[in-house]
């Protein structure tokens, strides 16, 4: 019994993803110091992966915090708002760790840590504990394609969000660092964020109308989080657009991008607001 | 001259600005414009669809939101003709490309080079054993030898992915083709299934369904349906999260409950007639209601059945109470009653059964096919484009271990 409890603790969803954000933390500031000095013109010390392994060890935990979830429902852990903000920043985490090495690895460090880490952090300290505790999904939230709905989608927004926090940091660093090539390397990071991230969403967006068509017979509905991720589709194909295009290059290029990042915060933070707003009782935010 | 080429020079550069990047780009930004004010600028509630529009009566927005009326929002005429400027955009575009790409990508090319392009190679690589070369590219196989010794080597991938771009934009075309089928054909309607006799759908004459029974003790668990298509005899098991397809309509459980019958008889024998709201066959106990009632007219009298809330949430096993009264207000039976029973009341028998309805909801949307090859276009297009970059590597090794080695866009393989 004494045993059970320990080891319930130990799994307890809440101290795993505490444990996640101090590493999380832990590799952004680890991949800034490596930036620093690089471009310093010193040459990374020791071991060059540290960020990836903080991240991705970060984004692991996670995983296991989401897993600690399903056993206790004995279900589907994801669906609520904040379990789709943990796996979020576990899929930008593993993205980043899994998607970078060498050339671009401690810029694009820092930008997954500065998305990931606030995310993860705000996540924890403003959800408030009864919304925290796990619930089973109602029936309708189950079938095939709910599941491949939510993962694909938050596979897209690791991608995604490092995109836009590459974009944004291109901004500010746009007007002092720009001979020193930083913002073109951040539009080489956030060009393979799109990359990973475009086809993901698109694949969430047509399974999410499967499942939704298969429990309702409609296959769109306008509702807030359908429209928001509409725009953060619209908004990466211009990126893609834009990329290379004469007058849009550089700054109008990573405005889009910044609108990306701002967008899809606006879908993981507000969508279930605005929802239940329109239609009292909707609490879905995917 | 000159004045007879002009007409051709206009149709050429209206061709290229509809087929230009830059006119999508601004076309883009618009949508996305008109998509984010939609969500947070009030808007006048949409008109009412003819003929219950799908998304309206399913989600229809609450009266005292102040925004969101994303429906409204969809119908605005000027996101419309955003979003069919950005099809045409990518119509012409796709078409306009479309030759060039196909040549692009069934283009013969050579698998070795002159001997200078080898001369001049950005890479040179030493001390490599050619057998170890496979390993050092991935894809790279031997083309040839020269009489000297000389081996030369050939690789490409992502030959086919300039199709991918093409693909993304005929994805984008299904699904202007999804949204027209779905705003000219797709219908929606409700059939409400009582115990036991067949009902057609309304939109297939032809196609009867039987509500013949329950999963478990409640339609909630799922319910089984017979399906008479006129040809073919088929068995469904339908759940309120399970929707399925028969004679062409996707069926759902829309709502269920207690539905409850009664048949009279005079002392003589004679069958009464028995009347329910809404000349229906029998009574319904919808969500929120928790009694019904039903007249034996030419008796006057009325009779009201009041179930137990567990009986209300669909379980046709529960007691129920039965109470009969004559139009003065005179009361001739109130009990607790089985289920199913009989009862001599006032000079008539009275025999009555309980069990469930089902009301379900028949879609059909041609749309439905088009939005999932276009959905498949589109990732299918978008993963060959963003994920398998096109390369050629050429190589030539000499017998001094030397290694020459070009690719067709910048540094080396990995
Ligand atoms: C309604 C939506 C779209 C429109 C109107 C549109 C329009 C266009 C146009 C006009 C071009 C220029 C072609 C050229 O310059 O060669 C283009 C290129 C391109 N589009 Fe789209 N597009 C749309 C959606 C998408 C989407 C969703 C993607 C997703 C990946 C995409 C990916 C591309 C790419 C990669 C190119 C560059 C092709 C190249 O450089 O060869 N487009 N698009």
């Amino acid at each position: 019994m004494r045993e059970s409890s320990r080891m319930e603790q130990l799994l307890d969803d809440t101290s795993l993803a505490t444990a996640a954000a101090l590493l999380l933390a832990a590799g952004t500031i680890v991949a800034s110091l490596q930036l620093l000095r690089s471009r310093a013109g010193e040459n990374p010390r020791a071991n060059p992966d540290g960020p990836q392994w903080l991240l991705g060890a970060g984004g692991y935990l996670l995983l296991l915090a989401l897993a600690a979830r399903g056993l206790t429902i004995r279900g589907w852990p994801l669906a609520r708002r904040y379990e789709i903000l943990l796996l979020s920043a576990a899929s930008l985490a593993l993205f980043y760790a899994f998607g970078f090495h060498g050339e671009h690895s401690a810029l694009a460090g820092v930008c997954a840590g500065l998305v990931a880490t606030p995310m993860l952090v705000l996540n924890l300290l403003f959800t408030p504990s009864g919304v925290r505790e796990p619930q089973p999904l109602p029936p309708l939230l189950g079938g095939t394609w709910f599941p491949v709905h939510v993962l694909a989608t938050v596979v897209s927004y690791g991608g995604l969000l490092l995109a836009g926090s590459a974009g944004i940091l291109g901004l500010v660093s746009g007007g002092s660092a720009e001979s020193s090539g930083i913002p073109r390397q951040l539009d080489e990071v956030a060009y393979i964020g799109l990359s990973w991230g475009y086809p993901w969403l698109t694949l969430g967006m047509i399974a999410g109308a499967v499942w939704s068509w298969e429990s309702w017979g409609v296959f769109w509905s306008w509702n807030s989080k359908e429209v928001l991720s509409l725009s953060t589709w619209a908004l990466c194909a211009l990126a893609f657009h834009t990329r290379r295009l004469k007058g849009w290059r550089g700054r109008p290029h990573r405005v889009v991008l910044g609108l990306v990042l701002l967008v899809l915060l606006l879908t993981l933070l507000v969508s279930q607001r605005l929802a239940q707003q329109a239609v009292p009782g909707i609490e879905y935010v995917f | 001259m000159v004045r007879e080429m002009r007409p051709q020079q206009i149709a050429r550069r209206c061709w290229n600005f509809l087929a230009s990047r830059r006119l999508s780009v601004f076309l883009f930004l618009g949508a996305v414009a008109l998509l984010l004010l939609g969500i947070f600028v009030p808007q006048p509630a949409p008109p009412p669809l003819p003929g219950g529009g799908i998304a309206q009566t399913e989600l229809a927005p609450s009266r005292d939101s102040r925004f969101l009326h994303w429906v409204g929002a969809a119908r605005a005429a000027a996101l419309q003709g955003v979003a069919a400027a950005l099809l045409l955009n990518g119509f012409v575009c796709t078409v306009d490309r479309a030759g060039r790409v196909w040549r692009t990508v069934t283009r013969a090319v050579p698998r070795r080079l002159p001997d200078e392009a080898y001369e001049r190679a950005p890479a040179r690589l030493g001390g490599v054993h050619p057998e170890r070369l496979p390993h050092l590219f991935r894809g790279l196989h031997n083309v040839g030898s020269s009489p000297e010794g000389a081996r030369f080597f050939y690789g490409e991938r992502g030959r086919w992915t300039p199709l991918g771009t093409l693909f993304t934009h005929l994805g984008l075309l299904f699904l202007l083709a999804a949204a027209i089928a779905h705003g000219t054909t797709s219908s929606s309607t409700h059939v409400v299934l009582e115990p036991g006799s067949p009902t057609a759908l309304p939109t297939r004459s032809k196609c009867l369904l039987t509500l013949t029974g329950m999963a478990g003790d409640s339609p909630g668990e799922g319910v089984r349906i017979e399906v008479d298509s006129g040809n073919r005899l088929g068995r469904l098991l339908l759940t309120p999260a399970r929707s399925r397809s028969a004679c062409g309509v996707r069926l759902y459980v829309s709502t269920y409950g207690l539905a409850w019958q009664a048949t009279a008889a005079s002392a003589q024998g004679l069958e009464l007639p028995v009347h329910y709201p809404e000349a229906a066959e029998w009574l319904h106990f919808t969500e929120g209601q928790t009694a019904g009632t039903f007249a034996l007219p030419a008796q006057g009298i009325t009779g009201t059945v009041i179930p137990s809330p567990d009986a209300l949430s669909g379980r046709p096993a529960e007691p129920l109470r039965l109470r009969l009264e004559r139009a003065g207000g005179a009361v001739l039976f109130d009990s607790t009653v089985e289920p199913s029973g009989e009862r001599e009341v006032g000079g008539i028998r009275l025999a009555w059964q309980t069990g469930v309805f089902v009301q379900l909801k028949a879609v059909t949307d041609p749309g439905f096919p088009w939005l999932v090859a276009g959905g498949g276009s589109l990732v299918l297009g978008a993963c060959l484009v963003l994920w398998w970059r096109p390369r050629r590597v050429w190589a030539r090794w000499t017998p001094d271990g030397v290694l020459a080695v070009r690719t067709d866009r910048g540094p080396l393989p990995q």
